[in-house]
């Protein structure tokens, strides 16, 4: 293959030369050259080989859809080469093609290839089974495939959302025609090409088509449609999603967006895809050498490259004609074409490491070096069957097409018929013209269902589409000699009618016995044949054997464009920022940040026992609630009473699922007659919510409640220790005094300043501790304020860890980790707080139902019998050497009594004070501990709390 | 001792960029006033004598955005719970079509009008408010929320060319 | 009458021919066999589940898949690589430290190991501290690994014709005649067969056959989805799951990475996919993986998880005489492929419940007994 002098059509700038490497030497191409054309022209024709009989092989289509261009470009696997521009620099590499391209150690399997059939790998290397993993890898060496990276590259991904009235997939004539059109009729038009440019097929077309060319183009400049080329619809998801992959032109300003995907709501979708050409199965058919007449039509047209010098042609249709005549126009010498439609065929392709004769028909041999095929078209109907459409066989013109598009998709062009440029044309405009009307009626539809939308008017025409039908074409998909079907997966005719005789007879088996149409194209060259081969082998008609399912995406979408841009969104207290510079280690729950602690936990526990700690709870779901009907939600949501909680008091609700199952635990404040403070744990806040506004919203509408989130309204701030109320006394006038302000009960004030603080007096920690909620802004200033008039009385802050320590010293369970999620509240040790004379709460049934039951675990206080021994949490407790009976929820070494301190949940039969148990530890070993009669370890009577 | 002042969640500076301007105003104070029917419709906003917005925030919700606090004591004090930032500027609607599946065109979110959406995995209060006939948005999020969301305006913006704003 | 003609169902007819002496068994399935979640899955073994029944089970089924190429002469490419789950905060290693521990005390292979040495395993992996989820540890199952889960149906099938089963494909069962509170026969779209024993093992599926015996079932069908990437080199070693992030990966024989996450938020009986589970999943995976964002998604598909309760399969007898269910299969399904077939072959064949099987009753629900496997079975099939 040589570079021709200049064509009226082509897409390479001689001015501009770019030089490249491939298989690591240099080469030189132009501005326009794909990577296949630029190494065409410079007289490559080996540009691959094939996954399982490491066949040499040559371009094919030379399209993106080409399976025998598959090349690794600057490390990045897997592109196509037949589509991707040549850069100065690139450093372009084969795939799969160990250890040349050229010699080929695995070309050894062709000899084996006997032994080699669909699914050889399911009857063999089953023996010694302890060889699987070698046998593994050597399966591994059948990937065909690049290396993906091992460094990620600092190329970035987008997303962009647009809301088209018209999209219309595929920018050749009907495409373009459909778009003008539609633009024309006063909508919003999208237009979406893969290609590096518009034309469709007019591009490599002659003289008359390069004019139309032109025109259609200048309409589109001219009009008010937005193009973007080299750019995929891949998909049409339920909910109206249209997915755009974006590839060229993505680059923002700073050109760094190496991919986007524009995801489009749009009105109404045309699909003006086109046609994709068919391979002919016939032996020899995966020669280098052996090319689609739109491939020969590409090279010649667009890139001024000579594909060979000796050319036999096969014809059926126009498009045989036409590249037989580009071939002769350039000087190749076409000896020979065969007119399919006359019966005249190629029974098999001879050569070695490319074409080198063809045997006809008619017995005579013809020398050559490039056999080009034009046996037929098939449908890329994707996208039209994702939405909605079902494919049906047209038999007379050998053509799959789809029926029972719904009202928001029509078919424009060759996609749905055959015609003269003019007809595919206007095709195209009466399409895009119709596509505006439903549009509008579309977006009427829409607006009249959005607050404060204009609703436009609709205007009730009728537009006429001309019928356009597919030509009728003779069915010439296997030749009287076997070849290959699908390139990418190397599976030939003789697989599939191996694969029928074995029993997988339906398309569906054959395809996943033999892996045909699974490679990088999904089918689109070889579905049709694959599918006449599964139905000669079975004797059945291609319209019985049917389709296998297209799915999205229709090309290959990175997972960079799927991911798009990412961010990490992490809630923040006001405090973070002071955390965050003060040594904090951060700890991740959920979706927020909190300090872990501040590089002492112990000591941290120690501050809290002896002076005052601070503590940043901000994360603490809180809800302020309104309305005379709260207590009876409250009522209704935790298993406690709530009829007789007065103003100013504050308790503790336990809160259970339907099914009995704890699922949140917090306190809840009365301020005023209809208004209420009510706290959840942090990581159930959302869920708490949605709880709450599903019964106030659907089963008992009847409750006048209130319920507004304001967990990031308030900073709050535990202050806690024997001297929380020395400290916090200097920051405020609220009496805080024991007779003034006893435990659980709540107040709001002033504090360092600050006006509508609540503070109440509760003891997650066991230690006098007053819970502070300040409004956010000043969060900051009043935790500062704290830690400067605290001093002296020997303050420190404290995190989660410590939190921990402390609660577990104290007993208190945390829900999630001392409960899971089949752990009910008398198993928590909660039947304390069930009332169950109550008229009705959630979970009442089923915690009725628990009470008559003994089957459960109960969540006990315990200790290891060795004080310095601290269990890993959910080590097991088991009986008899291995029959569990129970698991560590909570451990950790208690700086207060100087031992270690746990709660666990146990079998009934072990609850008893004093009851030793055997913990398993995680690698082997055990310890025992004991049953101790509360949950809590250190002040069990609660003193400090209350004081 | 001076006053405590109330900052803000966010902590970068008001940026502009290309056709575009973005600033924190959290300060705005804010409302919820809960009743069937809402004085203002889901959706829909309304313009205050006295220079504020009352939004129609919910089904039984509206939310009040005034510079001081309102007049009347009806209602939940969220000042301190929502961070609000105002995007404004003519490709303004570019940007947020970069982080924002909702149809943003004039037909459909014309002045004045309010939509709850998710906004590059953020729940957003969006709310279209021209000023002198520039097109502008306030976005009001969980103030937990509120750094979070200015980066990511700050992100989806990068290639309008941020520089901190006088 | 064995309805289903995925894993479960070809399974249960083959121990029925082969351990039992059963032949006149037939499998008749609505479209081409393993059309349903047998074909669709993600094809992940392991047996690193979080009650001792569930460990019991799943390990027994691990073993059966050992052997399975060699029972079938048909190899299913069990490639027992290792199962890994990350863990992200402290209350997810917890829970692994529970698994881990519950599964040491059945003797199955799992154990919590540090960063570090996830990070042997996995080097793909972003340790840094940098990262919003970060790595500090995981669970690791030696035994766990991938399989070609075509081969597992179609190895079945082959046997169990051999063995003399009937398999009727394209035959889809639209009523099940019952008489005095017996099966008497089923209707099917090929016309009616009279038989007095009919095994439910139809999964996404399951309350509609069920409904047809009039018995009722604690089920609601989900979709779950996947999706695979085109071929790459071999890089990735062991199954990596991540709870926290709902994502999971494996890299298939053929070089295709194949991704899943946990079940769609709304029942459906839709078995396409969604742009926001792939826009989602390939977020979570670049988070775990950012090296991998050029690698394309080539096919997303969606199959059907008809989940209960508690994440443990429903498995036996029902009120209606010769009606047995396999069902409830969730997202742990193609795992339990063998041992499910085994066993409900045993109950059918002897009419006594094996003890592997017994605290999968549909009678647990209304007695309290439930086996809960969300822990273990939620994300990470």
């Amino acid at each position: 293959m040589t570079r021709l002098q200049p064509q009226p059509g082509e897409v390479i700038d001689r001015d501009r030369p770019i030089r490249f490497r491939w298989v690591g030497r240099d080469h030189q191409g132009y501005a326009g050259d794909t990577i296949a054309s630029a190494l065409a022209a410079a007289g490559v024709r080996v540009f691959g080989r094939s996954m399982k009989y490491h066949r040499p092989r040559g371009l094919l289509s030379a399209d993106f859809h080409d399976p025998n261009c598959m090349v690794t470009v600057d490390g990045e696997p897997n592109v196509r080469g037949a589509h991707r521009l040549v850069r100065a620099g690139m450093d372009v590499r084969p795939q799969d093609t160990w250890p040349s391209l050229r010699f080929d150690v695995k070309a050894a399997n062709q000899l084996v290839g006997r032994f080699l059939g669909p699914g050889f790998y399911y009857k063999t290397f089953m023996r010694p089974a302890r060889l699987w993993p070698a046998y593994e890898a050597v399966l591994g060496r059948f990937s065909h495939g690049g290396h993906a990276p091992s460094e990620p590259a600092p190329e970035r991904y987008d997303h962009r959302y647009v809301h088209p009235d018209v999209l219309v997939a595929g920018g050749g004539p009907a495409g373009m025609a459909a778009a003008a059109a539609a633009a024309g009729a006063g909508v919003s038009v999208l237009l979406v090409e893969e290609e590096q440019e518009l034309g469709g097929h007019l591009r490599w077309g002659g003289p008359d088509d390069l004019a139309a060319l032109r025109d259609l183009r200048a309409a589109m400049a001219a009009g008010s449609v937005e193009v973007l080329t080299d750019s995929v619809v891949t998909g049409r998801y339920d909910g109206n999603w249209v997915s755009v992959l974006q590839r060229a032109g993505a680059g923002g300003a700073t050109g760094t967006v190496r991919e986007r995907m524009v995801k489009a709501r749009a009105k109404h979708l045309v699909v003006a895809a086109g046609l994709i050409e068919r391979p002919y199965v016939v032996g020899g058919n995966d020669l280098p050498g052996v090319m689609l007449s739109t491939a020969v039509r590409r090279l010649v047209n667009l890139y001024a490259v000579r594909p060979g010098d000796r050319a036999v042609v096969l014809s059926a249709n126009a498009s045989g004609a036409a590249a037989a005549d580009d071939l002769s126009r350039v000087g190749v010498d076409v000896v020979r074409v065969l007119d399919a439609r006359a019966g005249e065929d190629i029974t098999r392709i001879r050569g070695r490491s490319g074409v080198q004769a063809v045997e006809c028909s008619d017995g005579t041999v013809v020398e050559c070096d490039l056999v080009v095929t034009a046996v037929g078209w098939t449908a890329p109907l994707t996208l039209l069957t994702l939405a909605g459409g079902r494919a049906t066989y047209r038999a007379d013109a050998a053509r799959f097409v789809a029926t029972g598009l719904p009202d928001d998709v029509s078919a424009a062009g060759g996609l749905v018929g055959d015609g003269t440029l003019e007809q595919l044309i206007e095709h195209g405009r009466a399409v895009g013209r119709d596509a505006a009307r439903r549009a509008m009626r579309v977006a009427s539809v829409l607006a009249a269902g959005v607050p404060g939308a204009a609703v436009p008017a609709v205007h009730d025409g009728h537009v006429d589409v001309p019928a356009l039908q597919p030509a009728p074409h003779p069915e010439l998909f296997l030749g009287a000699t076997d070849g290959i079907v699908d390139y990418s997966e190397d599976v030939s005719a003789k697989d599939l009618r191996a694969a029928v005789r074995e029993g997988y007879d339906s398309i569906e088996l054959a395809k996943r016995y033999t892996t045909a149409t699974m490679g990088p194209a999904q089918g689109k060259l070889e579905a049709v044949n694959s599918i006449a081969a599964v139905a000669a082998a079975t004797g059945a008609d291609l319209a019985a054997t049917g389709t296998t399912t297209g799915r999205p995406p229709y090309v290959p979408v990175s997972l960079g464009a799927l991911a798009g841009r990412s961010h990490s969104l992490l809630r923040r207290s006001p405090v973070q920022g002071w955390h965050d510079a003060h040594g904090a280690v951060p700890l991740y729950a959920g979706a927020w940040i909190r300090p872990d602690h501040y590089g002492d936990p112990v000591a941290e526990v120690r501050a809290v026992r002896e002076a005052v700690g601070l503590i940043d709870v901000t994360p603490l779901g809180k809800f302020d609630l309104r309305g005379a009907d709260v207590p009876s939600l409250l009522e209704l949501l935790y298993v406690n009473r709530w009829r007789k909680l007065d103003v100013g008091s504050v308790r503790y609700g336990v809160m259970c699922a339907e099914d009995g199952v704890v699922l949140d635990d917090g306190v809840t404040g009365r301020l005023g007659p209809e208004h209420y403070l009510m706290t959840t744990t942090s990581s159930g806040a959302d869920a708490a919510h949605d709880w709450m506004e599903r019964w106030l919203q659907t089963q008992r509408r009847d409750l006048q409640v209130h319920v507004t989130p304001v967990t990031a309204n308030y900073a709050s701030i535990n202050v806690a220790g024997p001297r929380s109320r020395e400290l916090l006394a200097r920051l405020t006038s609220l009496d805080l005094s024991a007779s003034a302000f006893g435990y659980m009960r709540v107040r709001t004030g002033r504090v360092a300043d600050v006006e509508d603080c609540v503070v109440w007096r509760i003891g997650f920690t066991g230690e006098l501790s007053f819970e502070v909620h300040v409004p956010a802004g000043y969060g900051l200033h009043v935790w500062e304020a704290l830690l400067d008039a605290g001093a002296d009385v020997g303050v420190r802050p404290f995190g989660v860890e410590a939190q921990r320590i402390l609660r577990l010293e104290k007993g208190h369970l945390i829900v999630g980790q001392d409960t899971d999620g089949l752990t009910q509240a008398y198993g928590a040790g909660l039947g304390w707080a069930v009332k169950a004379d109550k008229p009705d709460f959630a979970g009442k049934p089923e915690l009725a139902w628990q009470l008559m039951r003994e089957d459960y675990l109960h969540l006990v206080g315990l200790q290891p019998v060795d004080g310095t021994a601290v269990p890993p949490e959910a080590s097991q407790i088991v009986e008899d050497g291995t029959r569990i009976v129970g698991r560590i929820t909570s451990s950790r070494m208690s700086p207060t009594l100087g031992r270690s301190v746990c709660l666990a949940m146990v079998a009934p039969h072990l609850t008893a004070a004093g009851t030793t148990v055997t913990v398993r530890l995680p690698g082997g070993g055990s310890l025992q501990a004991r049953v101790m009669p509360q949950h809590a370890h250190v002040d069990p009577e609660g003193v400090k709390l209350r004081a | 001792m001076p006053s405590p002042v109330a900052v803000s969640a966010v902590s970068g500076p008001a940026v502009s960029g290309r056709g575009v301007r973005l600033a924190d105003v959290s300060g705005l104070h804010k409302t919820v006033v809960r009743g069937a029917p809402p004085t203002v419709a889901f959706g829909l906003v309304e313009r205050r004598a006295d220079g504020g917005l009352a939004l129609g925030y919910g089904y039984d919700e509206v939310l009040l955005l005034t510079q001081g606090a309102p007049s009347s004591d009806d209602g939940v004090d969220l000042t301190h719970g929502l961070t609000a930032l105002r995007l404004s500027g003519p490709l303004a609607t570019e940007l947020l079509s970069r982080v924002c599946a909702l149809d943003l065109s004039d037909p459909l979110t014309p002045d004045a009008t309010l939509r709850r959406c998710p906004l590059a995995g953020l729940a957003v209060v969006l709310v279209r408010d021209d000023v002198r006939s520039e097109r502008s948005y306030l976005l009001l999020v969980d103030r937990s929320y509120g750094q979070a969301l200015y980066d990511v305006l700050l992100d989806a913006g990068a290639e309008f060319g941020w520089t901190p704003s006088r | 009458m064995i309805v289903g003609g995925g894993v479960h169902g070809l399974a249960t007819a083959y121990y029925l021919a082969r351990n039992h002496g059963l032949t006149n068994v037939a499998v008749l399935e609505q479209s081409y066999l393993g059309s349903g979640g047998s074909g669709r899955n993600t094809a992940i073994i392991r047996s690193n589940y979080l009650t001792p029944e569930g460990v019991r089970f799943y390990d027994r089924s691990v073993k059966l898949y050992e052997e399975l190429s060699t029972d079938l002469n048909f190899n299913v490419m069990f490639s027992q690589r290792g199962h890994l789950t990350l863990a992200h905060n402290d209350a997810s290693l917890r829970t692994m430290r529970w698994r881990a521990e519950v599964n040491a005390l059945q003797g199955v292979d799992s154990d919590v190991i540090g960063a570090a040495e996830v990070g042997r395993l996995v080097p793909q992996l972003d340790l840094s501290d940098t990262a919003h989820h970060p790595i500090l540890g995981g669970l690791y199952h030696p035994p766990g690994g991938i399989i070609r889960h075509d081969a597992v149906v179609w190895g079945y099938a082959r046997a169990a014709d051999a063995l003399g089963v009937h398999l009727h494909q394209g035959t889809e069962v639209t009523g099940i005649d019952v008489e005095g509170d017996a099966v008497r026969g089923v209707q099917t779209s090929r016309g009616p067969i009279s038989t007095p024993v009919v095994v439910n093992c139809t999964a996404g599926w399951a309350t509609l056959i069920a409904d047809m015996a009039g018995v009722r079932l604690p089920i609601t069908t989900f979709p779950l989805q996947a999706a695979v990437t085109e071929p790459v080199r071999p890089f990735l070693k062991t199954v990596v799951v991540s709870g926290s992030l709902h994502v999971y990966v494996s890299q298939t024989a053929r070089g295709e990475l194949v991704f899943g996450a946990a079940v769609d938020p709304f029942p459906s009986y839709s078995m396409r996919g969604s742009l926001q589970f792939t826009e989602s999943v390939a977020g979570h995976v670049l988070e775990l993986m950012p090296a991998l964002a050029p690698l394309r998604v080539l096919r997303q598909w969606a199959g059907l998880c008809d989940m209960t309760p508690d994440f443990s399969p429903v498995m036996g007898v029902t009120p209606v005489d010769g009606f047995y269910l396999d069902v409830g299969w969730g997202t742990y399904g193609f795992k339990a492929g063998p041992v499910a077939g085994e066993t409900m072959a045993e109950l059918v064949a002897t009419g006594k419940t094996p003890e592997l099987i017994a605290g999968f009753d549909l009678a647990r629900f209304a007695e309290g007994r439930l086996v809960g496997e969300r822990g273990a079975a939620a994300v990470g099939h």
